[in-house]
């Protein structure tokens, strides 16, 4: 897998909103940007599922939206296949889109009162110009298990219920074959019911098609059946990369502990302390070149003023934290290989002069 | 939990809405105690009646609701027969007070917080301005919001802020039941977590109950001593949160546990209950989680099944199933040999 390019490279993208008042711009004033995503670097592979966790506020939907094309970054790159999309032409991001679809996270407002299954699933069909509608619908409704097809293809979506709308977001996300699927919280507008029911489907249909997917959620419970690994975003920068089993077992940056400790857990004998962690989140605006945690840190040092490298602290967690590291050796160790930080975890060659904690 | 009088009693209440297709029934038969000092969770899927039952409890029953049979007795009194005005007077904000769901817009944005307090106050008690603002500040100390900020607008907090200052209104007139309609549902999980850590403390006092309605059953086993599941207008099944936990009797209750993730279990198989709940019109006369069950025979389809204490339990557990037994067995027969089971997921690998 390391050795493959990677379908989708992120690389120091970053993306700042400027938000520049009339008045400001009449008195000549510079204002901070807000710093929405900040340097993420994050490969996805073929047939990858990589997850983005965080609270609201940490710029997981900015991320989707610069993947998606809608917003342009500010900074670094994004690579598809290897091409940049920032010397992407007309036809080139036509093509883009066409391989990278998004399904979004409520059923109930993405799709059109006024279509019918049908009129959804052929506007992108039209919109690409791609032939065999009927045939293309047909299967793509049996792939997402509403079946029989012809049951479904005439409803509009008040005839439907919360899982059969995902269902139909999810077949309008395929019908156009594509290789990257982009998932918004895709099952937390549903019932824990009907939760489970796209779960399977998503991992499943991932495992037939050999898709690539960036998920982004809050909700940590349920990445672990979908997520090979997952980012962990706090105020616009990851801060831990880890496999998702291992962190949520054993979780690195003191940010992913207070998130995972702060689960609740359906077992009323275990019991569970409440969080230590005070205060919310600030805004990502002027707040210096530090840890972004770092107001909210249990495990705050004098050093945590200054920008944490990412550290590869145990060969399976990547984690930015200076808990992990030796600070004598700091201004000659180099950082962390900038091809492994993006994703592949291969050989481990540079983790000699870390320090675990524990 | 003490033996004396319990704060709320529901009994075999039916609430139903007028609606054009005829009268829905949102709520049907239910019946459930609350003893004083008790946390309550109210725990069922969107549609099973949760909220319509939050909002009879304050009075705020849409227009189109009627509550069609059933006694809601509270301290011992009958209330399903108050007025508005009934409601306002004897019961509203110091008696029976609400969170709603931390949705952001719950108060006032162009008021001051402790101006909402105060007219809270004036409406219904008779304390000063100066007691209303003190007892209001002593309430930001127990909520953890620093006292000067009660003069501050809504604007001014965040989210988790904003709903531990609703938790300090909710708790302003001494009420003895506080309904709280998906309290952290808006919330983020760290939070959640401050805000549940307050409601803990309130628990520990002891001197207010509260129902808990909520679609996440983690947040009840974690914070309530007791519990009823609903689904689609009935109580599937209710008791304390150890006993429906150790021993579910419903298959719904069994089937909605197996549902849930658990991050302690990443690997473990996650349950799907097939279809959706159905809507009810007119008078339900059969099991409402019958398309759904496994475990349905023909009886189920014919009536409902009464809410009955289970025998295999000596403490108060009271199950709506006619299979109860049979299902109980069946499904945990399954669960030891996973080869078998037939609705579960493979999680990833």
């Amino acid at each position: 897998m390391t050795e493959n390019e990677p379908v989708l490279r992120l690389e120091k993208l970053q993306k700042y909103f400027q938000e520049e008042s009339f008045k400001d711009r009449l008195l000549g004033r510079e204002t901070e940007p807000v710093k929405a995503v900040d340097e993420v670097t994050i490969d996805l592979h073929e047939n990858e599922s990589i997850g983005v966790i965080g609270e609201s506020g940490c710029g997981k939907t900015t991320l989707l939206r610069t993947l998606m094309g809608l917003y342009e970054p500010t900074g670094g790159e994004m690579y598809y296949n290897g091409e940049p999309t920032s010397e992407f032409s007309r036809s080139e991001w036509q093509e883009y889109r066409r391989n990278v679809q998004i399904i979004f996270q409520d059923p109930f407002n993405s799709l059109d009162p006024k279509f019918t299954v049908r009129d959804t699933l052929k506007e992108p069909l039209q919109v690409h110009g791609l032939d065999n509608h009927d045939e293309r619908i047909h299967d793509v409704l049996e792939e997402v298990q509403l079946n029989p097809p012809e049951q479904y293809i005439d409803r509009f979506p008040k005839q439907l219920s919360g899982g059969e709308k995902q269902r139909v977001s999810v077949a309008r996300a395929l019908i156009l074959e594509p290789e990257v699927i982009l998932a918004d919280e895709p099952v937390s507008m549903l019932d824990v019911s009907t939760q489970a029911s796209i779960l399977t489907l998503l991992s499943d249909l991932m495992e037939e098609r050999g898709l690539s997917m960036f998920y982004i959620s809050h909700d940590l419970s349920t990445v672990s059946y979908i997520c090979d690994e997952i980012n962990v975003m706090y105020l616009g920068r990851v801060v831990e990369r880890s496999p998702t089993k291992k962190v949520l077992k054993d979780p690195k940056h003191p940010y992913s502990k207070a998130l995972i400790d702060a689960i609740p857990v359906p077992d009323p004998h275990y019991d569970r302390e409440r969080t230590k962690i005070e205060g919310a989140a600030l805004d990502p605006v002027d707040l210096g070149s530090g840890c972004r945690f770092r107001d909210r840190c249990p495990d705050r040092m004098d050093i945590c003023e200054k920008k944490p490298r990412f550290v590869d602290v145990d060969g399976e967690s990547i984690a930015s934290c200076h808990l992990y590291y030796d600070h004598e050796s700091d201004d000659t160790a180099a950082d962390i290989d900038e091809q492994r930080l993006a994703g592949g975890r291969g050989s481990s060659t540079e983790a000699a002069d870390q320090v675990g904690d524990d | 939990m003490s033996e004396s009088e319990p704060i709320l009693e529901l009994e075999d209440v039916t609430i139903q809405y007028r609606t054009e297709g005829g009268m829905l029934t949102a709520v049907s038969d239910a019946s459930f105690t609350i003893g004083q000092g008790e946390y309550f969770g109210l725990v069922g899927e969107s549609g099973c009646g949760k909220s319509t039952i939050a909002k009879t409890l304050i009075g705020a029953l849409d227009d189109n609701g009627i509550i069609e049979s059933g006694k809601i007795r509270y301290k011992g009194e009958e209330i399903q027969d108050y007025t508005e005005a009934d409601f306002n007077e004897e019961l509203r904000w110091k008696e029976i007070s609400m969170i709603p769901q931390g949705s952001m817009n719950n108060l006032d944005p162009i008021e001051k917080i402790s101006d909402q307090a105060i007219e809270i106050a004036q409406v219904h008690t008779d304390m000063t301005k100066s007691e209303a603002l003190e007892r209001f500040e002593e309430l930001f100390d127990v909520v953890g919001i620093q006292k000067s900020r009660i003069d501050d607008y809504p604007h001014q907090f965040s989210g988790g802020m904003e709903q531990r200052a609703i938790i300090a209104l909710a708790l302003f007139l001494n009420p003895s039941l506080i309904i709280a309609d998906e309290p952290t549902t808006a919330l983020d999980v760290i939070m959640q977590d401050q805000v549940f850590k307050y409601l803990d403390e309130i628990r520990e006092e002891g001197e207010a109950s509260m129902v808990l309605i909520t679609h996440d059953i983690s947040l009840v086993f974690e914070s309530c001593d007791d519990i009823a599941i609903m689904h689609s207008g009935q109580v599937a099944e209710t008791g304390e949160i150890e006993t429906i936990y150790d021993n579910p009797r419903h298959p719904y209750s069994f089937m909605l546990q197996g549902a849930f993730p658990d991050h302690r279990y990443p690997d473990r198989d996650l349950e799907i209950i097939e279809g959706h709940p159905p809507e009810n019109m007119g008078e339900v006369n059969r099991c409402t989680f019958v398309d759904r069950c496994p475990y349905a025979v023909e009886e189920c389809s014919e009536a409902a099944p009464e809410l009955e204490q289970h025998e295999g339990s000596d403490v108060e557990h009271r199950v709506a199933c006619f299979r109860s037994e049979d299902a109980h067995e069946e499904h945990y027969q399954n669960k030891e040999m996973p080869e078998s089971g037939t609705a579960e997921v493979e999680g990833d690998d």
